[in-house]
């Protein structure tokens, strides 16, 4: 165990746990919340194990993450915009905190990686991870009342 | 009118391509040459794509 699979492992069992606890328990706005910062919690853990083990092949399990995961979230947004619209859900806390663990992640693999082609796409995944999180949250919270919702 | 309209989009889908040719490159692991074939034929079909969706979620006016 080397110290970047120990960073992976805080960050799964810390953030993937209660992520994990909150989709499973509590209030409907919660659990969406929950859903959607566990795949933000679980695509830095990817990365930093990546670094661990030495495999690039991790990257691309977090480019796929960090891509669907929004996705995912924005789905449930729309299936259950009628039941959000009277809650309106909002973790901007935890949002952004999950956001800057991402931006960090990426940084400080970006600076041990060098630069480079696996850079530019640590980088890329870090942008589709952070840009589609906060995307994912504001669809959420009823950030984009312009969308006719179905 | 009409040539201008071509013009823009060829333009446009070469856009598209270009910057997702780029995208195929930085995602992959090593580069050569039947690599860069997929990458410009997957790219091909990703900016036709690019260019449908583009339309369809913005409404020229």
């Amino acid at each position: 165990m080397n110290g970047w699979i120990l960073a992976a492992t805080v960050v799964l069992a810390v953030g993937l746990g209660t992520t994990l606890w909150g989709v499973a328990t509590g209030p409907l706005g919660r659990r969406v919340v929950a859903q959607n910062l566990s795949t933000a919690l679980v695509c830095p853990g990817l990365l930093l194990l990546s670094q661990g083990y030495d495999r690039t092949s991790y990257v691309d399990l977090a480019l796929l993450l960090a891509l669907l995961g929004p996705v995912g979230t924005l789905v449930f947004a729309r299936l259950l915009a009628d039941e959000l619209a009277e809650e309106q859900p909002r973790a901007w806390g935890l949002t952004w905190a999950a956001a800057g663990l991402g931006a960090v992640v990426v940084a400080v693999l970006c600076a041990v990686t060098g630069p480079g082609r696996s850079m530019v796409k640590l980088l890329i995944v870090g942008a589709l991870l952070v840009g589609g999180n906060l995307l994912a949250s504001r669809a959420m919270s009823g950030g984009f009342p312009g969308v006719s919702r179905g | 009118m009409k040539t201008r309209t071509t013009l823009l989009a060829v333009g446009e889908v070469l856009a598209w391509w270009a910057a997702l040719v780029v995208l195929w490159l930085m995602l992959i692991s090593t580069v050569y040459t039947l690599e860069w074939v997929v990458g410009a034929c997957a790219a091909g079909v990703g900016a036709l794509a690019a260019r449908a969706g583009r339309r369809a979620a913005v409404r020229p006016r």
